[in-house]
């Protein structure tokens, strides 16, 4: 039995987007991934983050579940915010707070916010793809959009069932971590005291058992699949094939209306809202 | 029900011999004399054939000769009439022998049951359309079907080994080989496998099962006790589980009704072992209550 | 009282869509010496309990005590005190133990627990050398081998030894014989006996071999569904219930017992292996007919 739910692991419904094709999938992601560093602006983030909010209601999955991802880089995050806010150097004019040599500009307040923005809209939106997609869809996407590769000879079916046996063997292992480790504390093993050397003495109780147990599951699972007749990738034939459905052509248009929107505002500027509305629109640039 | 065993061997072991390799401290090699030792067998079409001995006796290194995993290093082996050390009758021979091996953990490929079923087939190259009724079938043969969408890791030990036994099936095997499948599942799990073994022996699969179970042993037409990589015994479970003195110098154990039965008949009572515990039960009770 | 175990819950993954609740509600007790089995399904919460006992588990709900150790201790410093003498009184012997051996030689992966607890440098030898011993391995030939060398049945006994040598009060094993041929199972429960009977430890063990419960424990408790659904006395449970209801089967000198009983033959003694048994039948079918 698991103790956690491990960052991204799909988490099983039957959402619009978790019918959707991997592939389409795979690539919207790497092209909101793209827009995220593109884009400049607040305004901008906010509706990148509109739109994944759309995504993740239409998931279904717990906002919470989500956020979890972003547990894992908090400290990445805390630490970037923290060097942008105290290394930023701007215009006098700027400073905000100062103490003795230390200078808070208005401008490294700002890098420093829109680092984090980008970073936790990253996260959460890579681990969208995870929590929705199953491991073999996900390999099967990568494999399949790969496969033009298979013309410069790159061993595709090879590396995307390397991937798929990993991913396959990541709950098997951690559950057999879980065990090592509780048998080891069992013998009074420590893990959280002492200084620097003697915590990383201590994992050696731990990683010794684990690299012996893998190389024997290796080999066990080499006989198993040699027993199953395997001989390499190239003759394979495939039980599933990927279709895509009127649900991609779907989230398509949404995603170029949504990651549209964020790009125009980023190229045209906002000054023909401006011009369009007569508002204005200066809280929008920044 | 009497099963039509066909006294036509499909399989033939003349003579094997595999030993493993050991390297000592200087890293020169040194053949051992563990693994087998010079074994002549026949498995014949249909029968339920066990295999039991002590850990080390050879047993799992017999099994995996009769597959290909390992070739012979002296003596022959025929499956069907072809050679294991010819390359592309090798995996004509795997097509046909399937294999289910103890830790069910080490043997799924997929994240999901289907395509871990489907491996094999995929490996053969066999189109979609039949892949998927051969996935079907195989599933439905183990009384899986509907965990196909399911992740491995969730489901319990026997499951597992159902869908391990479903992965060997989607070749089409004719004979179907478990090396010790059952050692790591609770009763429960030990009961499934069991019962979907004896399905399929009865619907014409030859089974040769390796075990430390005797009870399991006791349901096969015939078995073969090993010690160091020879055959020390042979003949059906009745006839093996007799020589109680002989099983226990192999490091056996007889199953505990027929021990009884016998040590009730060396202390002067008139009784032989039965079939099963309730049949012993019932005729110690005709014996008690004439006296 | 050696255990002590009041209303413990415990669930994973809390709120999450692979919740499971492993522990409701378990309340009982277990006394210094006894030789207990813990039986039930894959999934009943037996593992679960087994870990609390060594507080592998952080315990989430209920009342543990183990030798006077309140578990449950909340205040962080003396939780830490607890854990440390806790390690030293219970010793815990998992499923393949033999996977969890990591040093150079036995001698070093036997002296691991006794060199946690900080013991001085003759102390550990002196642990090991009874610990290797009372494992029944030869100190002379195995003690300086590397432990990925020795035969399976040499590892799991070497693993056993690691935990011995803690000197624990209470051994708690689970599936101590699993995998094993059955002369190996013979010879770890014929070790865990007498452990138990002359080395007075109070022993838990998880098991699945209905037959090796019957034969060697003196009291079962089953779980199911995170529950205690049977505590008592193992001869009792097998043969006075019908556990085939409850998903366990029944161990075979039970069936003879109970069939033998069925039809008026009430033997003298307990019978649990085959030996006292045959002995039980011969006495009554030389003396049966006079009673009768």
């Amino acid at each position: 039995m698991l103790n956690d739910v491990a960052f991204g692991q799909y988490y099983p419904s039957d959402s619009f987007i978790h019918k959707m094709d991997a592939r389409v999938k795979i690539l919207l992601s790497i092209a909101y991934m793209v827009a995220i560093f593109l884009v400049k602006s607040f305004f901008c983030y906010a509706i990148l983050a509109l739109y994944l909010l759309i995504k993740i209601f239409v998931s279904k999955i717990p906002l919470r579940s989500v956020l979890k991802s972003v547990k894992a880089v908090l400290f990445l995050a805390v630490f970037t915010a923290i060097i942008n806010i105290f290394f930023t150097k701007g215009a006098e004019e700027n400073l905000v707070w100062s103490y003795g040599i230390i200078r808070i500009y208005s401008s490294g307040l700002i890098t420093a916010g829109k680092m984090v923005c980008r970073l936790v809209l990253l996260v959460m939106g890579a681990s969208l793809l995870t929590l929705t997609t199953t491991p073999v869809d996900l390999t099967h996407g990568i494999e399949s959009l790969l496969s033009p590769l298979k013309l410069i000879k790159v061993p595709v079916a090879d590396i995307a069932l390397i991937m798929s046996i990993t991913l396959r063997f990541i709950p098997t292992l951690m559950e057999e971590t879980n065990k090592i480790i509780c048998a080891q504390k069992a013998r009074g093993a420590q893990f959280d005291t002492g200084n620097l050397v003697q915590r990383v003495k201590a994992f050696v109780p731990i990683l010794i058992p684990l690299l012996v147990n893998s190389f024997r599951r290796a080999e066990e699972l080499a006989l198993a699949m040699n027993a199953r007749c395997f001989e390499g990738s190239t003759k394979r034939t495939r039980l599933k094939k990927l279709k895509c459905s009127w649900r991609d052509l779907v989230a398509v248009l949404l995603f170029i209306i949504g990651i549209g929107a964020a790009l125009v505002v980023r190229y045209a500027g906002v000054d023909w809202i401006a011009d369009l509305f007569n508002i204005n629109v200066d809280w929008m640039k920044l | 029900m009497e099963k039509d065993v066909n006294r036509a061997p499909v399989v033939t072991l003349t003579d094997v011999v595999y030993n493993y390799r050991e390297y000592d401290d200087k890293g020169e090699e040194k053949i051992t004399n563990r693994g087998v030792n010079g074994v002549s067998l026949s498995i014949y079409k249909g029968e339920f054939l066990a295999l039991v001995g002590r850990n080390g006796s050879g047993k799992s290194t017999l099994a995996k000769m009769l597959n290909g995993l390992l070739l012979a290093q002296k003596g022959k082996v025929d499956v069907y009439g072809l050679d294991p050390t010819v390359e592309k009758e090798l995996y004509q021979i795997r097509a046909r022998v399937g294999m289910v091996f103890q830790n069910p953990d080490n043997q799924t490929v997929a994240s999901i049951v289907e395509d871990d079923v489907a491996f094999g087939p995929e490996n053969l190259g066999i189109p979609q359309k039949e892949l998927r009724e051969r996935v079907d079938t195989a599933l439905a043969d183990v009384n899986m079907l509907e965990y196909a969408t399911k992740t491995p890791s969730r489901l319990s030990g026997g499951q597992k080994q159902r869908v391990a036994i479903a992965g060997a099936l989607a070749l089409r095997p004719k004979i179907l080989v478990l090396d010790e499948a059952t050692s790591m599942l609770d009763p429960e799990g030990r009961r499934d496998v069991m019962e979907t073994v004896s399905k399929l022996n009865d619907c014409g699969m030859t089974v040769v099962a390796i075990t430390h179970f005797m009870d399991e042993a006791a349901r096969a037409d015939r078995v073969i006790a090993l010690q160091n990589g020879k055959i020390a015994m042979e003949g059906t479970p009745a006839e093996i589980f007799a020589q109680h003195e002989k099983l226990e110098e192999l490091g056996l154990k007889t199953p505990r009704d027929v021990e009884l039965a016998l040590a009730l008949k060396e202390g002067g009572l008139d009784i032989e072992p039965k079939e099963s515990i309730f049949e012993l039960g019932e005729e110690l009770c005709r014996l008690l209550s004439k006296t | 009282m050696s255990i002590t175990v009041k209303d413990l819950s415990y669930v994973y993954n809390p709120k999450s869509p692979y919740e499971t609740v492993a522990l409701d509600g378990i309340t009982l007790e277990i006394k210094t010496g006894e030789f207990v089995a813990v039986c039930g399904r894959t999934g009943s919460g037996k593992t679960t309990f087994v870990q609390h006992l060594n507080a592998l588990v952080t315990s989430q709900s209920g009342e543990l005590v183990v030798e006077g150790l309140n578990l449950t201790e909340k205040n962080k410093k003396l939780r830490r005190e607890m854990l440390k003498k806790l390690r030293g009184k219970v010793g815990m012997v998992f499923q393949y133990p033999e996977y969890q051996l990591f040093a150079g030689t036995v001698y070093e992966d036997v002296a691991f627990g006794p060199t946690n607890m900080g013991l001085p440098k003759e102390e550990i030898d002196d642990r090991v050398r009874t610990a290797i011993k009372a494992v029944g391995l030869d100190f002379e030939r195995i003690s300086h081998q590397s432990p990925f060398e020795i035969s399976g049945g040499e590892k799991r006994r070497a693993a056993l030894a690691g935990v011995l040598a803690m000197n624990p009060n209470i051994l708690v094993l689970d599936e101590p014989t699993a995998g094993l041929d059955p002369l190996g199972k013979e010879e770890i429960l014929n070790l865990v006996v007498k452990l138990n009977k002359e080395n007075g430890l109070t022993v838990i063990m998880v098991s699945h071999d209905v037959n090796e419960v019957y034969e060697y424990t003196d009291r079962t408790i089953v779980f199911s569904q995170g529950k205690v659904l049977f505590n008592m006395a193992t001869r009792d449970l097998f043969t006075r219930v019908d556990v085939a209801n409850y998903g366990l089967e029944e161990p075979q000198l039970a069936i003879i017992s109970k069939i033998l009983a069925k039809n008026g033959i009430v033997l003298k003694g307990e019978n649990r292996n085959v030996k006292d048994m045959a002995a039980a039948i011969l006495a009554y079918a030389k003396e049966g007919g006079n009673n009768a």
